[in-house]
């Protein structure tokens, strides 16, 4: 029996299938067309394995973009799949920081299960988005700004929180004639200072993990670390334990009603792009 | 001037979509009525106006019989009505902060079209803020109230007088020395108010009116109390929050009129009914959670609907609480001595319950409860904090009170933040996930998990 996840966040598309274990999983864009088209990334991981759609007993939808999915079974918030999902990966795990593309939360978990949680508000400072003007300012590829940060030995002090000021202070500090590595050394410790007074709120306990798309940038984890004073931990691939979470969720699920002998709640799945305007 | 205001309500009514929350009682439904009619009397009556803060001081408007017109009341009204931008936007032209309080912005907005125009801006709801012969400021709650009222004054070229209720030390209070001086400062400054009102009004009040007034609010304060706690504890809930949001109307902006007293019977036993006949507000309450402080998203007051959909309910609200109930001595016969020492004795009151569970033990006599004392007493599932861009006096302490709700509870706290007026600051995309997330999480604490 096979279950989906799949999570629609702001920047990537992720879907996961799994019976025991994950045996297919697929990243795609997101994007204001690809939004839409989810289904294809649904393909995409079905392709992967050479299985029909009809296969999948269940389908749990995350992320921002969970509603329109007509393919799911189910809606679930990402704060409660992403904590299922680190702790599939994880159990020792008290603590979650995850940095997406626009939004970094903080979620503390117990044996699986939400606690409490936090999320910044309305504001790119402290999330992907961040980074991604940072490196159009600095002419970087985003996968080039963690390790080359670690060549920092005189960090530059970005003291601005908001992303607009931020990126006239780069400018400035690039006239200044700063280092490039030192420049994105600051910069990786605005984020994770902003990232790391937010979770605080939370009281952090570990151990705490660290995913999404900001878990790859070796030196924001550096910093965090630093600020935390202990070292964190960062799956293989940060931005699936959402998708990864939801497919478990529907494996539960199903599990559940077979074990009680009820009916699989399941809705008519349409495996076709989602229609926001009708 | 009937058909003029009447040509204003209808201007005013292209809300393009509901935002407004479902009403439960009946009582909650007479509120609009009750608000519109405020202003409309204002505008048309012809009786003197004043603008005032609120000040716990309405008495005294009643006994002189004028108009009292709140614009903090009519800045949510605007904010209900989706009104309120083009009145923020005038008063940021002028230079006025996007962080100054909103019930402020409006206010000023308003009033600076005004005097840019000569007359009540034509996108004002229910005919607008009727003109002011006076203004009345106070710093109760918050600081901002004494510039905001000064600068009304000088928009509108009207006398100002601003006048204080303060509150002592916590630890001090029960000193008979302290509680004499504090007492008598505050009855200075209600008298100081009451000569400036009868200045304005060219005419003397009248002792036993105002005597009777004080006494008919007095027992309007008893039954908002008990009808409060009463909605508060009963289970399943007939008197959810978005509900004493709208309740409260009467006690804060009409407080000593027999129309104020008659609703608060009302409310009490039409709560009661529900409460002894088991009749809840939703088919199947979940989940029971307390508004836990900050002022409501006047602007979206639907997001309560939207949680009722999922089975949960606010069954009480912290933010604006009654003044629990004070016996004052047979001795005290003068009205004004009368309002000072209820609002005295409710202020220490409150104190002593905070330092009895060990809390700070603020001494305040404005209507924010600590949210700890209700989580028991109305069987709290989980507390949700409003943080507002705008409002420094009651967002201040949340973080404090969030600490304190998990170490004696255990209880989930969810913090949304926005602003009270100020739709720009909403986003209701990042509300509904949150509320989803946190009812998910509510879920799994019942199921054993969490």
């Amino acid at each position: 029996m096979y279950f989906a996840g799949v999570d629609i966040g702001s920047t990537m598309t992720k879907v996961v299938i799994m019976d025991e274990e994950v045996i297919s999983s697929i990243i795609g864009p997101t994007g204001p067309e690809h939004r839409r088209l989810a289904n294809r990334v649904m393909e995409d991981a079905l392709r992967q394995i050479g299985i029909p759609f009809d296969e999948i007993a269940y389908v749990v939808a995350t992320g921002y973009g969970r509603i329109n999915v007509p393919f799911a079974d189910k809606q679930i918030t990402e704060i409660t799949c992403h904590a299922k999902g680190v702790n599939s990966l994880f159990p020792t795990v008290r603590t979650a920081i995850d940095i997406g593309g626009q939004d970094a939360k903080g979620i503390k978990i117990v044996n699986g299960k939400v606690t409490g949680f936090i999320m910044n508000d309305k504001c790119a400072a402290g999330t992907g988005r961040f980074l991604e003007v940072m490196a159009e300012v600095l002419g970087l590829e985003l996968d080039q700004m963690g390790e080359l940060s670690m060549k920092s030995r005189n960090k530059v002090k970005i003291s601005s929180t908001c992303t607009v000021f931020a990126e006239q202070e780069v400018i400035s500090r690039i006239a200044d004639g700063a280092l490039l590595e030192d420049i994105l050394a600051g910069l990786h410790d605005a984020i994770a200072s902003r990232v790391y007074r937010m979770v605080q709120r939370l009281k952090i306990e570990r151990d705490v993990v660290v995913t999404g798309g900001v878990a790859k940038n070796t030196g924001v984890v550096k910093a965090l670390e630093n600020y935390l004073g202990f070292p964190v931990l960062v799956p293989e691939e940060p931005l699936l334990t959402g998708a990864i979470g939801a497919a478990l969720i529907g494996r539960e699920l199903t599990q559940k009603a077979l074990e009680s002998g009820q009916p699989i709640e399941t809705k008519v799945r349409r495996l076709e792009a989602a229609t926001f305007f009708k | 001037m009937k058909e003029r205001v009447e040509r204003k309500l209808e201007a005013v009514q292209e809300v393009p979509k509901k935002t407004s929350a479902r009403k439960w009682t009946e009582s909650a439904k007479k509120v609009r009525g009750l608000v519109a009619n405020m202003y409309l009397r204002a505008v048309t009556e012809g009786k003197p106006v004043a603008w005032v803060m609120f000040t716990l001081a309405n008495e005294l408007f009643v006994a002189l019989d004028a108009f009292p017109v709140y614009p903090e009341n009519y800045a949510a009204l605007c904010a209900t009505k989706r009104v309120g931008e083009p009145f923020i936007d005038r008063a940021e032209a002028d230079g006025f902060s996007n962080v100054t309080c909103s019930y402020a912005r409006i206010g000023l907005g308003y009033s600076a079209i005004w005097q840019e125009t000569g007359e009540i801006p034509l996108m004002a709801p229910d005919g607008g803020m009727g003109k002011p012969i006076m203004m009345v400021g106070s710093a109760l709650v918050c600081d901002t109230r004494y510039k905001w009222f000064q600068t009304f004054s000088r928009y509108l070229d009207v006398p100002y007088y601003a006048f204080d209720i303060v509150s002592p030390p916590a630890e001090t209070a029960h000193r008979p020395d302290v509680r004499e001086q504090y007492m008598k400062y505050n009855l200075e400054q209600l008298k100081g108010l009451l000569s400036f009102m009868e200045e304005r009004l060219e005419k003397k009040v009248d002792w036993d009116k105002l005597d009777e007034v004080v006494r008919r609010g007095e027992e309007t304060y008893r039954w908002w109390f008990d009808a409060y706690m009463l909605g508060g504890s009963a289970v399943p809930c007939p008197f959810p929050a978005e509900d004493s949001f709208r309740c409260f109307v009467p006690a804060f902006f009409m407080m000593g009129e027999v129309e104020a007293l008659e609703f608060y019977k009302d409310l009490y036993q039409e709560i009661k009914y529900k409460a002894d006949n088991k009749i809840g507000s939703i088919p199947e309450e979940k989940y029971r959670l307390l508004w836990g402080g900050g002022l409501p998203p006047w602007h979206t007051m639907g997001i309560m609907d939207y949680v009722e959909e999922r089975g949960a309910v606010f069954v009480f609200q912290a933010a604006y609480v009654p003044m629990p109930h004070v016996d004052i001595p047979d001795r005290i016969t003068n009205p004004l001595e009368r309002m000072v020492y209820s609002r005295y004795a409710s202020a220490i009151m409150r104190a002593e319950i905070d330092k009895k569970l060990g809390l700070f033990g603020a001494c305040n006599v404005i209507g924010h409860g600590n949210p700890v004392l209700f989580v028991d007493q109305f069987k709290i599932d989980g507390v949700v904090m409003h943080w507002l861009r705008s409002c420094r006096g009651t967002t201040i302490g949340q973080v404090y009170q969030k600490r304190l709700l998990e170490e004696r509870s255990d209880l989930p706290v969810l913090f949304l933040e926005s602003d009270m007026c100020d739709v720009r600051d909403y986003f209701e995309e990042d509300w509904k996930m949150k509320l989803n997330a946190f009812l998910e999480t509510l879920e799994a604490r019942k199921k054993g998990g969490g």
